[in-house]
């Protein structure tokens, strides 16, 4: 059994998937919401999505890439309405865990990314009351 | 798909190899004429150029070039620009997966034996970079292509030092007056034709062109001339014996026996050794004094027009009246033919008698040597005004003072008292016009001159002779303030210095203290 220890402000941070899967809600379903406009007219919904053939721009190589997160990665995260200052402190962090590919982050490190608030603020918001769509510490297995 | 050499990495990242100089080599065979430096970093980015386009050209040659938008058939060889020119074929298809792109073809290339295929687009409607339209020759000279001149004017500045690296490291290149050659195919000048050259140079007692030179020696004729040229130059340059008296673009060749010693080695009253301090404690009325002194190791920016000024004015300091010479200042170097190693051969005219008098500018260190019998014969004195007048002959120079009625006058005079200078007011006979602040008399020289060895010799601090100076000037006036210029022209009677380190060390130190009109003042 892994050991409980008290997040700080330098714990990582991580979607867990299982979270969601308990719940019986598809987070497909949650990131389609979160495409931009542009990509959600291209992929009308969260199905067949899983595997599409992404070309490359400058040697139109083919590469298969699940379409949502790579979308994620590679356009709606780049545009500057992806987090803007109206945007709550949580769904900020899990559009920065999205675009990052899930590679857990810290609190200190999601504040130099998001900008707003400070490291305790974050690791509050992160860790007081019920999980935040599925935000928690990464434990490594 | 831009060719490597298009770019500003390929240059930046670029090391030049002994293939290069192989092919410089080659290039000296073909021409038999010497290059300089940029002729050369325009024949290495020329070459390089023609090296892809020749490499691309055979690449292109294996297959089809391949472009996303054509229909490709299993079997197919094609060619991937984008990815170094590798060429592969492919072993299959099947349909594309993406509602971004609309349908599509997806082809799988065997691009390296035994290893996974990879895929690429094919019948791709929307637009891909490499849809370019027509063929070979669009893909090699595509809009916006850098001929090799105009990549030699945006990174010839890159290559160039680079290339000057090697070429100096090379044990197969010579090179003399910024000109390249291969040694190997350089004429065979032996110690015989080098003899006969001295002999020449010997008998007519004159400087000598190279083409002169080679008219006594009987190079084979199937020799370019410029070749026979550079050849000599070359063999002329390795020989002590000889020594270029000329200017740049005007090489003579003289004989280093006949020129004087204070010519070829700086006389040791004129070498400075650098001294480090904060120029940004100097203020701006300093920087002028810096200007007006015009000290030849200051290195200071000449004015725009400096080139076209037809006189000019300066004041002797004592290291030049000592050993007979002139500075080459910011001011005074374009009144004399340029020049970098060369001793050059001029002649000064006596502005007053029309005597002429040989002269030597040694380029390097800065002077003209061939004053010292003028100096002396004219009484002038550290401090006197010395007037320069161009001719229209580059390498003859009018020099001349500024005549008055003798006069005896009230002068500080330095005399040597064991490891100190002394200095006293006593009235001496100057006949000609001088600046106030900078005159100084010397009577026994040679104490002088025992006094500046033995200062150099015990390593005494730019400091301790500022102070010893400061401190005998400022007793010859009554309210104790020395002019900076009074103190640079005697600080320079012990050692060589430009204006700069002496007033950084008046600013630093702080019993010295300005009080206005560049007059200072020593605090208890």
């Amino acid at each position: 059994m892994l050991k409980w220890i008290k997040p700080t402000i330098e714990t990582k941070f991580h979607i867990d998937f299982d979270w969601w899967e308990k719940r019986g809600e598809n987070i497909r379903v949650y990131l389609w919401s979160h495409l931009c406009s542009d990509c959600q007219a291209i992929y009308g919904s969260h199905q067949d999505t899983e595997e599409i053939d992404w070309i490359d721009p400058e040697t139109a190589e083919v590469n298969r890439v699940d379409a949502l997160w790579h979308s994620l990665r590679t356009c709606c995260s780049q545009k500057p309405d992806y987090i803007t200052e109206h945007t709550t402190i949580v769904d900020a962090v899990f559009r920065v865990l999205l675009a990052n590919g899930n590679t857990p982050l810290s609190p200190l490190e999601l504040y130099r990314i998001i900008g707003k608030q400070n490291p305790n603020t974050i690791l509050r918001m992160l860790t007081h009351g019920h999980l935040h769509k599925g935000i928690k510490p990464f434990q490594e297995k | 798909m831009q060719q490597k050499t298009q770019t500003a990495q390929y240059w930046q990242e670029l090391t030049i190899e002994n293939s290069d100089l192989t092919f410089l080599d080659y290039l000296f065979l073909e021409q038999e004429t010497p290059q300089s430096t940029d002729e050369l970093t325009l024949a290495i980015i020329q070459q390089r150029c023609k090296v892809e386009e020749t490499f691309i050209r055979k690449e292109l040659d294996r297959g089809t070039i391949y472009k996303p938008q054509d229909a490709h058939a299993v079997g197919d060889q094609l060619v991937f620009p984008a990815l170094d020119f590798v060429a592969g074929a492919i072993v299959g298809t099947r349909p594309g997966h993406n509602p971004e792109y609309g349908d599509f073809t997806v082809i799988q290339v065997e691009l390296e034996p035994d290893a996974q295929p990879r895929e690429f687009a094919s019948q791709l409607a929307s637009p891909h970079t490499l849809n370019f339209e027509g063929g070979k020759e669009a893909l090699l000279h595509p809009e916006g292509f850098l001929s090799a001149e105009e990549l030699f004017e945006l990174y010839g500045p890159i290559v160039k030092p680079k290339l000057l690296e090697k070429l100096n490291e090379s044990e197969t290149m010579v090179q003399f007056d910024g000109l390249w050659f291969s040694k190997a195919m350089l004429a065979d000048i032996h110690v015989g034709h080098l003899n006969v050259a001295e002999a020449v140079i010997d008998i007519n007692d004159q400087p000598a062109a190279t083409r002169e030179l080679l008219k006594e020696l009987d190079l084979p004729a199937e020799i370019s001339p410029s070749l026979q040229v550079f050849s000599l130059n070359h063999a002329l340059a390795q020989d002590e014996r000889f020594i270029d008296v000329g200017s740049t673009d005007n090489i003579l060749w003289y004989l280093a026996r006949l020129i004087p010693q204070e010519v070829m080695h700086p006389p040791r009253r004129l070498n400075y050794s650098p001294i480090s301090y904060d120029r940004s404690v100097l203020n701006e009325e300093l920087f002028q004094l810096e200007r007006e002194i015009n000290d030849e190791a200051s290195e200071l920016i000449a004015s725009p027009d400096a080139d076209k000024v037809k006189s000019t004015t300066i004041v002797l300091t004592y290291p030049h009246r000592r050993v007979g010479t002139l500075p080459l200042t910011a001011k005074t170097r374009f009144f004399f033919p340029p020049g970098t190693t060369q001793r050059t051969a001029i002649t000064l005219v006596d502005g007053h008698s029309d005597t002429e008098m040989p002269a030597w500018i040694n380029h390097s260190h800065n002077y003209v040597y061939g004053l010292e019998k003028w100096y002396k014969d004219n009484k002038i004195p550290v401090g006197a005004f010395i007037q320069l007048e161009r001719t229209k002959d580059p390498f003859k120079v009018v020099v001349s003072f500024k005549p008055r009625r003798m006069r005896r006058e009230w002068v500080r005079v330095a005399e040597a008292n064991e490891d100190r200078v002394n200095f006293s007011v006593r009235k001496m006979p100057i006949s000609c016009e001088y600046d106030e602040t900078m005159l100084v008399w010397a009577e026994d020289l040679d104490e002088i001159d025992a006094l500046w060895i033995k200062a150099e010799e015990s390593n005494k601090t730019l400091r301790e002779i500022i102070e010893n100076v400061f401190l005998e000037l400022a007793k010859l006036n009554p309210q104790g303030t020395v002019h900076v210029k009074s103190i640079y022209s005697a600080v320079n009677i012990v050692r060589r210095c430009p204006p700069g380190p002496i007033f950084a060390e008046l600013l630093n130190h702080p019993a010295f203290a300005s009080v206005g009109d560049a007059h200072w003042k020593y605090i208890e």
